[in-house]
């Protein structure tokens, strides 16, 4: 005990015990609470930090009817967001409405972690070269450098930048099917990775 | 509640509190708070040597970019505990570009497909799942496909690019709400 509590406090927990009842009682109820309040916080934030993902997503589905209307609006007015970019959500893009939820949940985490997440350095290296699964050199960038003025260039330039990773892996799992002609989940993650290649297409060239 | 009783239950609370955040603490739950002075100079680290890799990229001295994202490698990565999340991402980074010059240039220094599964999960490390989505593991985790190609392991291969996937599509939703992906 002494060696979490540390000399000081230990010290401390020692004079107070042995000098004035008010202060002792008072000193030892903070210390008490205090120590009561920091493990209880301790626990609450290891329980927040280490929950996965899914046990977020089970708690999202646990929410009561009145956050289920709340996300059923948020959900909405991002499709409008999408609509108004000139993308329509693929409804038969295998997870369109479950990668929207999706990104409702992550876009939390990501407000949560932005400050920390990339960072300045990691916005300049991705602006250096863009991720992308396939071998685009990094001065090789085919995206359109001018945007219209309501959507950033910026923002126009993360969407085609993703587009251009979304379709290269589309390229990848595509060349696979032909060699697994048996087995109908590569024909089926080649066409849905089709759609998503046309949907990201589609917003990129409403954003340009 | 007489006194004795009173001093009797509070140190009843505190002696309970010491031996759980011991216990804690002792099975590494209690991680230390993270420490941004070690990302700040890791990140300034990469970001120099990136911008090395640039120019040795720009003399097409491949040989000396992948040489220098390898030296890269035997850093002491901080934990996530010391420096966060965003180590890992900019680890993810590193070992992206490095993998991505491999795989453009096998004959520089070649490297068995084996090897470079093994560069590319450690790289990832064990936990990339819990990190959040960002382009720069989800670029890892394609190449951790091409890969798996490679190696012959089409199935391994599929799963990969679909994880990618999942990941560029949320990065796509995010971008086009107005976050930063």
């Amino acid at each position: 005990m002494n060696a979490m509590l540390g000399p000081v406090r230990s010290d401390l927990f020692l004079r107070t015990l042995r000098f004035g009842p008010v202060t002792m009682n008072m000193s030892l109820r903070t210390l008490a609470l205090a120590l009561a309040g920091l493990a209880s916080t301790g626990c609450a934030k290891r329980a927040a930090e280490s929950a996965p993902p899914q046990a977020e997503s089970a708690a999202a589905g646990a929410a009561g009817p009145e956050d289920i209307d709340a996300l059923e609006a948020q959900l909405a007015a991002r499709e409008d967001q999408l609509r108004a970019l000139g993308a329509t959500p693929p409804a038969a893009a295998g997870g369109g409405g479950e990668a929207l939820a999706k990104a409702e949940a992550e876009d939390r985490n990501a407000q949560a972690d932005a400050d920390v997440r990339a960072g300045d350095k990691a916005a300049k290296s991705a602006e250096r070269q863009t991720p992308s699964a396939g071998p685009v050199p990094p001065s090789a960038s085919p995206m359109p450098s001018a945007a219209p003025a309501e959507p950033s260039p910026a923002r126009c330039e993360s969407v085609c930048d993703i587009t251009t990773s979304i379709c290269q892996l589309r390229d990848h799992i595509c060349d696979l099917a032909p060699r697994h002609t048996d087995e109908p989940r590569y024909q089926h993650a080649c066409e849905r990775a089709t759609t998503d290649c046309e949907f990201a297409t589609e917003a990129c060239h409403a954003c340009s | 509640m007489t006194r004795h009783t009173w001093i009797a239950t509070l140190l009843g609370a505190v002696v309970g509190a010491g031996v759980m955040l011991a216990g804690l603490a002792q099975a590494g739950r209690l991680a230390p708070a993270p420490r941004p002075e070690v990302l700040v100079t890791l990140a300034q680290t990469v970001d120099a040597e990136h911008r090395r890799v640039d120019v040795l990229l720009k003399q097409r001295d491949y040989a000396g970019a992948i040489a220098a994202l390898e030296q890269m490698r035997t850093i002491a990565w901080p934990e996530p505990a010391v420096a966060g999340d965003a180590a890992a991402v900019l680890r993810h980074d590193v070992y992206g570009r490095l993998v991505r010059l491999r795989l453009d240039h096998p004959d520089v220094d070649p490297k068995t497909p084996d090897a470079l599964a093994e560069l590319v999960g450690e790289g990832l490390g064990v936990d990339y799942k819990a990190i959040a989505t960002n382009a720069f593991t989800a670029r890892l985790v394609g190449l951790r496909g091409e890969i798996a190609e490679k190696q012959g392991r089409d199935g391994d291969a599929l799963l990969a690019y679909e994880e990618a996937l999942d990941m560029n599509r949320a990065l796509l939703q995010q971008a086009l709400a107005g976050a930063a992906p």
